[in-house]
């Protein structure tokens, strides 16, 4: 049975992880040595499209054509003030549908969010399926517990233009919670701090018998280790400028500038352990005096003194989140029962001491907080596939879900916390006499009016009989599935007739939208591939010209000069055609040559034995 | 009389001679209706022998189509496998990866190397330390990226840091490697960082 996957899709990186005996495992990416894929797609100057390391490669010189952190703008409306604060931020060009969701523009044409992650999807599925040996198209993918409908429905649409069924949207928090609660139960009131390359998020859980329940959830939307890798690189161009009077900024002196880059990460990381972490970069530039050296010490009392800036302290705004999230809870920190680290940046000594100060707990460290989200969402994987038991996750309506009745009140349908599926049932009448329609309003969230809360959706149910105002009797049923999709009806008693809807974003793509972006995107995985036998019959061609052009280096003298002439033409041939040819005609070519090799090698045995 | 006597003893002998003959043929028809019987089990213990060997060879049949595919498989598997064993181990490749830094140092030693000390002996056995490096690379199958200009810039292996005017480069390509990459097979233990052509 095929395989369902966990994946975290995030804002800088995205990691797949699956069950392997017994024990989620991250799966590994083919074509390098880390995990991570960074969230990054392109289409570059040859109209090919990159995804991952590739496009970031080339993200400097073709920075319109480099989307990145499309997350920021999945199921979002392009007025959204997250939306409009990442527009400032991106090189790229950001618009507004006529529905007025985001667009972004990759070398002349509109794309939605969700078509660009569907990109990121797609590679990590094919990488799955590499990994595997075997064909992959579920998975479960997590996303922020802050995230709403829409932006969970857009998930939903990247995963189907990918050509994933997503079976399960799950929160990152929860799936952390699962992945530390896997091996030790985790039950009670817990703290899930996540701080990852370009984002903070603080999730309060519940976890009670498997129930999940988020309590609150707060955080900054630009506050990341993206922010304190910065400071350490602005830290050390000033000290370099102040000794030698050069500025090693990214537009000058851009090797340079990318040598800092790697020098402040592996210094930030060796401070985890050490707390002196000397930066010598010896000729990183040079002036009419001769080559200059960078000679630095970076301790980790610099390293804070810089993240701890007293106008713009990086870590006491995450912990002064926090503080929000308990407050917003009703909690306080006693009520902490465990805090769990997710986000590489919470390898830093600083931020867990300053995590255990708050909570007054010390943190939980067991898994690796980089994997930690994907590796519970692969967890969740196997409890749908039945190879996890023991765990039964129950998801609960992040929000209460009511109906609007008489003077703009929301009426609660289905009530915050309620375990899902569920279904409520209740009965309606109508305001005025010989009322010939009611028009059911379904909002979202907690305040009594309905103004005040988020309207999900509406619809007509019309045809009631004459009667006095009072009479009518209409039933409205709210049903949520397992998936989380809020199905609304109404039905008049009298005449039996009913109306309903299954509340969908009012963004988001419609389903010939999707329809046709995974058509679209199915014939570019189509073309990946073919781009990949392609340079795989290039590489061929390749090693077998190679050993031709050795074999008549080394040997012209013993062969007869017909036979080098034609070795030397199906070289020519095998070379040009490598470059320009199609697949099969590369491998023509090849084979062509390496048979007369082989001609080649039998001619030598014979005459050696003569 | 005696004629009469001799036609019946005739008739008699005709009677006794076709009873007889007639107990043959009767003998001789239970027989081949025996025979008949017995053909006709044969016949259908025949055919069950048949079905059950055509049975038999379409078990076969799809036994080997399932041994086959079972094979391929494992074949698959064991490429897969055989070419994730070949290539060194993760783990080795992140020790090489985190000692690259000291061969673009060398490196740029010596690019920045003075001119009055390049014939100086010393600085030939520091020279062959850094090709010792090399060798260490080689054996592990690591190989260097170093594209020329002119060459197609490729994103899977080069890293542009910027782009420059050229008039001897077509657009897009490399026009200069400022830092080599290295990789083992597919995997990039790092990109060649390159500037292209505007």
């Amino acid at each position: 049975m095929a395989q369902i996957i966990g994946i975290d899709l995030g804002t800088t990186n995205s990691v797949a992880a699956v069950m392997k005996d017994g024990e989620p495992e991250i799966i590994r990416l083919s074509n390098s040595i880390g995990n991570l894929l960074p969230s990054v797609v392109a289409i570059g100057k040859a109209g090919e499209r990159l995804i991952g390391h590739a496009a970031r490669h080339q993200a400097v010189t073709n920075p319109e054509n480099t989307i990145f952190s499309v997350k920021r703008f999945m199921g979002r409306k392009f007025d959204d003030e997250e939306v409009q604060e990442a527009v400032k931020r991106m090189p790229y060009q950001v618009s507004a549908a006529p529905n007025g969701d985001v667009r972004v523009k990759l070398n002349g044409r509109d794309y939605s969010p969700p078509e660009i992650s569907a990109w990121v999807l797609q590679r990590l599925k094919a990488n799955a399926e590499d990994y595997l040996g075997e064909t992959v198209d579920q998975a479960v993918i997590t996303v922020p517990a802050h995230f709403d409908d829409a932006q969970r429905k857009a998930t939903i649409d990247a995963g189907k233009i990918a050509g994933l069924e997503v079976l399960r949207i799950i929160n990152e928090p929860t799936a952390a919670g699962l992945s530390y609660g896997f091996d030790e139960r985790i039950d009670g009131t817990v703290a899930v701090y996540d701080m990852g390359g370009g984002t903070f998020d603080i999730s309060i859980l519940k976890i009670a018998n498997d129930i999940f329940e988020v309590q609150s959830t707060n955080g900054d939307t630009f506050l990341g280790g993206d922010n304190f890798d910065d400071r350490v690189i602005d830290w050390m161009v000033e000290a370099f400028e102040q000794e030698h009077g050069i500025e090693l900024r990214a537009d000058k002196n851009p090797e340079a500038f990318q040598r800092l880059r790697e020098a402040a990460e592996e210094a930030k990381n060796e401070l985890s352990e050490t707390v002196n972490a000397d930066i010598n970069l010896p000729y990183i530039t040079a002036d009419a005096s001769g080559p200059k050296n960078l000679k630095m010490t970076l301790t980790r009392a610099k390293l804070e003194s810089l993240a701890m800036d007293d106008d713009d302290d990086l870590i006491q705004k995450s912990i002064d989140c926090c503080q929000q999230a308990l407050d917003d809870a009703d909690l306080s920190v006693d009520d902490i029962d465990e805090v769990l680290l997710v986000g590489g940046m919470t390898h830093m000594p600083r931020i867990r001491e300053a995590v255990e100060n708050f909570f007054g707990k010390e943190p939980t460290k067991r898994v690796n907080p980089a994997e930690v989200v994907a590796l519970g969402a692969a967890i969740q994987a196997g409890v749908l596939d039945g190879d996890v038991t023991g765990i039964t996750l129950v998801d609960v309506t992040p929000l209460t879900l009511s109906t609007v009745t008489m003077g703009d009140i929301a009426k609660p349908m289905i009530k915050r916390g309620t375990t899902i599926p569920a279904k409520e049932v209740d009965i309606f009448t109508t305001v005025v006499d010989n009322q010939k329609g009611i028009r059911v309003r379904v909002v979202q969230g907690e305040r009594p009016m309905a103004a005040d809360n988020r309207a999900l959706g509406e619809f007509i149910l019309d045809g009631l009989l004459p009667a006095p105002r009072g009479v009518p009797q209409i039933e409205q049923t709210f049903e949520i599935d397992a998936n989380g999709t809020l199905h609304v009806s109404a039905k008049d008693l009298a005449t039996g007739s009913e109306q309903g809807i299954t509340i969908q974003p009012f963004s988001g793509l419609s389903d010939e939208e999707v329809e046709r972006a995974k058509a679209e995107a199915e014939q570019h995985a189509e073309d990946d591939k073919k781009r990949k036998e392609r340079a795989e019959a290039a590489n061929q061609a390749e090693s077998a010209v190679y050993q031709a052009e050795k074999l008549l280096r080394n040997y012209a003298n013993k062969l007869s000069p017909e036979a080098v002439r034609q070795t030397r033409l199906k070289v020519d041939a095998a070379r040009q055609i490598q470059a320009n040819g199609d697949i099969d005609e590369i491998k023509a070519a090849t084979e062509a040559l390496t048979q007369q090799l082989q001609v080649l090698g039998t001619q030598m045995y014979k005459d050696a034995g003569r | 009389m005696s004629k009469i006597w001799r036609m019946i003893r005739e008739a008699l002998q005709r009677i006794s001679f076709w009873w007889n003959k007639g107990e043959d043929v009767q003998a001789e028809l239970n027989r081949a209706r025996k025979d008949a019987e017995e053909n006709h089990l044969r016949w259908v213990n025949a055919n069950a022998t048949i079905d059950q060997l055509k049975n038999e060879a379409a078990n076969m049949q799809a036994e080997l189509n399932r041994a086959l595919s079972e094979s391929q498989k494992a074949q698959d598997d064991y490429k897969r496998l055989a070419a994730i064993q070949k290539s060194p181990s993760r783990d080795i490749l992140k020790m090489f990866q985190s000692l690259l830094p000291v061969i673009d140092e060398f490196d740029l030693a010596f690019a920045y190397m003075p001119e009055d000390i390049s014939e100086n002996s010393w600085v030939e056995g520091v020279l062959m330390i850094r090709s010792r490096f090399e060798k260490l690379l080689k054996r592990y199958e690591i190989e260097a990226i170093d594209p020329a200009a002119g060459d197609y810039f490729d994103p899977n292996f080069h890293q542009t840091i910027g782009a420059q005017d050229s008039d001897e480069v077509e657009s897009g390509h490399v026009t200069e490697t400022r830092r080599k990459g290295y990789r083992a097979g597919e995997i990039v233990l790092r990109a060649a960082l390159v500037l292209i052509a505007r």
